[in-house]
């Protein structure tokens, strides 16, 4: 597959800002250097573009918020973190003014003010861009950047001053997107510039970003900090949500950690490391991660000289049983695409697949998981979930076959499974009828492992095992698959976390444009052995 | 302390489901409770034995229809073709009975049903025209052929035996309500207890990750085509031997009914969601507006205003309780 979108989307280094690992002094007002507490309350005199103090929410009696303090100062970034559940996106929630608080004020540049809907805060210059964004695809980027407030010449659309200003606001963000495409035609990356740039039409001078780098490859993660960076030196308060603790060192000025609801501590960046975040995170320790024992199993899966057109092109691998092989790459490498077609899922062009020697043809996920294949995707919500089904049908799916003896299902049986994923996965839920999408991301990813181990696989094909996971339920994943492995279970584990493919990987296959670019065992591979193999050609 | 995240009893679960499906339902079976009681007040014919089993022999033709319908709606597609493909069959039921056995004629015309809902099935999962166009097309041309068939003019039915089967009457239940009744009861089997009506809301709910679930997606989907047209030929059974006569008008806008009454029943337009217990309840509701209004002697017009109301009013209804959740 082309890329017809790096050329047009490159920002201009000559007039970028480098964000280094440790930021420069913000140029605003911002730094006496004081820390903790102590900084809220001093910086939250006037100094503040947005402060809550003492800020209560509760639902259904569950308090998920417990007087928090939270202020974010003209020309920082100010990261707030936590695991899935701590109350962060209730936090953002209240300062977007989705959510009124139950108890405590919000400030806008001193001034008390209540956000009474998204629009409100608008007005008083916040702007929320989520996960999910909200462009439509069918209009162009001005149009979605005007859109609701166009300029007017009389009563049409003034189409010139729109593409001036377009293109003033892109300017702003030395970012290049041409004006007049529709935004449904841009990658994502370039989808987000245009959120952005649409919040800065409207005079926003504090931006929420809700993992934001979530969708984003590497290459495309850097760009996307020095327009944060550029947005920082112009005054622009940023609010920036991760799962990525590395991130946060590279790009946040401040940090707030929030635990069940309650502030655990805010800090300068620099002022602390990892160690300090996690613990304030967690609060608890993970038990020292453990190798497990090297395989010796026979080849499970060999795949030889695989193609799949334009998609990826003589790939060979092979993984044995007990042995967990990475494919590791960028975004857009081909990693999924392989696993895709390890399911059936898209037609190979040539090449051969072995499964314990025997040379197979996989027409289909169900050819697959009669093989002992299984998958667990990368995307939950477009190709995991059925989002408005209990959790127990979503379990046994996979595999109905397991739980029917004609004429009927068993129930029973179908029960008796699913309870034991929930005790062997730790899947917290309140029973297994509730809906599977009422469950955290961490669970629901959970419920997913399960449906795949009920094909019982000899073959586990992870596609980012914990995306949108928080750093509790990622460590049980970690421990899981490594169970699964030293019970010989053979694993491909495709992940754009580079500290998860090394931790858990006996190989890493590196993929490069579609192609395998480099093997390396454990002991050789290194983050830069991997960068350099996945993104220098 | 034990772990209250770790559910211990199987009668839990039960109670859990059960109560939530109950949950669901409530809103429905409420509004039809309502509707029971004005209606005694209106009249009082209304609450007499008589009465209600002509309400369920009135019912039963859209009733079946709407089962079927609600096979389509919980996989998120739809079947316009339903009055259609009655139509055909009526036809069809007519004229094999003027010179064959009911034993025969009874086979081909469901087959017809059957042959039909294949074509849309086929159409819809393996050539992905979406259901709306395909059975669209479908509904012109079942009707079509309806027409041409019979020449444009209804074929008597003289056959007596065939004219018990719509208007007799089993240990004191009209047959049509029997029909009915049993869709209902083996419909409700095959989707909550059977591995294709599993399937069937796992499509709903998630096309794409039913597939990679390894559900026969395609093969599925072209057999919920095929039971929405079988019942709607066993529904023609029912229309045919009522009137005694095989009329290629039979069932024109009947489709719109069953989608009534499924959705009034509580399934969503969106798939994987819904039951066809609520179905049948939402044809009770939809079927005692009529009654009520014709006991109490409402002009025919103005019924269609109070069914266009209710639909409109109790989806309404229903999005709202949803959302208060």
């Amino acid at each position: 597959m082309g890329r017809p979108w790096l050329g047009r989307f490159r920002a201009r280094s000559g007039s970028l800002q480098v964000v280094a690992d440790h930021p420069a002094e913000p140029s605003q007002p911002v730094s006496t250097p004081v820390t903790g507490d102590a900084e809220i309350a001093a910086s939250g005199t006037g100094l503040a573009l947005l402060e809550g103090r003492g800020l209560d929410k509760s639902f259904e009696g569950n308090r998920v918020l417990s007087s928090v303090d939270f202020a974010v100062l003209p020309g920082e970034v100010h990261a707030i973190v936590g695991e899935n559940g701590a109350g962060k996106s209730t936090l953002i929630k209240i300062l977007g003014g989705v959510y009124q608080p139950d108890a405590g004020q919000l400030l806008v540049g001193g001034t008390e003010r209540r956000l009474r809907s998204p629009r409100d805060a608008l007005a008083n210059g916040i702007v929320a861009i989520h996960q999910e964004l909200s462009l439509a695809p069918h209009l162009s980027t001005e149009e979605n950047i005007f859109l609701g407030h166009f300029p007017m010449r009389a009563f049409a659309v003034d189409r010139g001053e729109m593409r001036r200003r377009t293109l003033q606001l892109l300017e702003r963000l030395s970012v290049e997107v041409d004006p007049g495409r529709p935004v449904g035609e841009l990658s994502i990356a370039q989808q987000q510039m245009v959120e952005i740039a649409k919040a800065l039409s409207f005079d926003a001078r504090l931006l929420i970003l809700d993992e934001p780098t979530a969708v984003l490859d590497q290459d495309r993660v850097a760009t996307l900090f020095k327009v944060i960076g550029r947005l920082r030196e112009q005054g622009i308060g940023i609010v920036y949500i991760s799962h990525h603790l590395e991130e946060i060192f590279q790009i946040a000025d401040r940090v707030t950690v929030l635990r069940d609801g309650k502030r655990t501590g805010t800090e300068h960046v620099r002022a602390v490391d990892q160690d300090w975040l996690v613990n304030r995170m967690i609060g608890r320790d993970f038990p020292p991660h453990a190798p497990h024992a090297r395989s010796s199993g026979r080849p499970a899966i060999e795949v030889e000289g695989l193609s799949v057109p334009r998609q990826f092109e003589d790939v060979s691998f092979s993984v044995n049983e007990g042995e967990i092989v990475g494919l590791a790459g960028l975004v857009g490498a081909g990693r999924s695409e392989v696993a895709h077609a390890l399911m059936g899922l898209t037609r190979t062009s040539a090449g051969r697949i072995k499964v314990f020697g025997r040379e197979v043809r996989i027409d289909g996920p169900a050819a697959a998981s009669r093989l002992g294949i299984a998958y667990v995707t990368e995307d939950r919500k477009a190709y995991g979930l059925l989002p408005n089904r209990p959790v127990l049908e979503n379990v046994t799916v996979a595999n109905l076959k397991r739980f029917f003896r004609f004429p009927f299902l068993r129930r029973r049986k179908e029960r008796a499974f699913v309870r034991e994923m929930i005790g062997l996965l730790d899947i917290r839920l309140g029973s297994m009828s509730t809906e599977i999408r009422n469950l955290s991301g961490g669970n629901q990813q959970k419920v997913l492992i399960g449906r795949a181990l009920a094909v019982e696989p000899k073959i586990l094909i992870f596609d980012e095992p914990t995306r949108g996971v928080d750093i509790g339920a990622k460590q049980e994943i970690y421990a899981f698959i490594e169970r699964l492995v030293a019970q010989g279970v053979a694993i491909v584990l495709i992940s754009s976390e580079m500290e998860e493919v090394l931790r858990l990987s006996d190989r890493i296959i590196v993929l490069r444009r579609g192609r395998v670019a480099a093997t390396m065992p454990r002991e050789a591979a290194s983050e830069a052995a991997i960068m350099r193999a996945a993104a220098l050609a | 302390m034990p772990d209250p995240t770790v559910p211990a009893a199987p009668a839990r679960h039960l109670s859990g489901g059960l109560a939530s499906r109950a949950r669901q339902q409530i809103g429905v079976v409420l509004a039809l409770v309502a509707l029971i009681v004005v209606a005694s007040l209106v009249s009082d014919r209304f609450l007499t034995v008589p009465n209600l089993l002509n309400i369920l022999r009135q019912v039963a033709i859209v009733g079946i229809l709407a089962v079927g319908q609600t096979f389509v709606i919980l996989t998120a597609g739809i079947d316009l073709s339903v009055g259609a493909i009655l139509g055909l069959s009526v036809v069809l039921f007519a004229s094999f009975l003027e010179g064959h056995s009911m034993a025969v004629a009874i086979p081909l015309g469901l087959m017809a049903g059957v042959a039909a809902g294949l074509v849309n099935g086929i159409g819809i999962a393996y050539a992905r025209i979406p259901a709306f166009i395909m059975t669209l097309g479908m509904l012109s041309f079942a009707r079509g052929l309806a027409f041409i068939h019979t020449g444009g003019t209804p074929i008597a039915i003289l056959n007596e035996a065939y004219y018990d089967v719509g208007n007799g009457y089993i240990l004191g239940l009209p047959i049509p309500a029997l029909f009915l009744l049993a869709t209902l009861i083996v419909s409700a089997i095959i989707l909550v207890m059977t591995p294709f009506g599993r399937s069937i809301y796992a499509m709903g709910s998630n096309e794409d990750a039913a597939r990679l679930s390894g559900v026969p997606v395609r093969r599925y989907k072209t057999l919920v085509y095929v039971v929405s047209g079988f019942l709607a030929a066993l529904a023609g059974l029912v229309y045919s031997s009522q009137l005694s006569v095989g009329t290629p008008i039979a069932g024109t806008g009947y489709e719109l009914d069953a989608i009534a009454a499924v959705v009034v029943g509580g399934t969503s337009l969106f798939g994987g969601k819904g039951s066809v217990f609520g179905t049948f309840i939402g044809t009770l509701i939809i079927g005692i507006l009529a009654n009520i209004l014709n006991l109490t002697g409402v002009d025919p017009f103005v019924q269609q205003l109070f069914k266009g109301a209710l639909i409109v009013i109790a989806v309404y209804v229903m999005s709202r309780s949803n959302r208060a959740r």
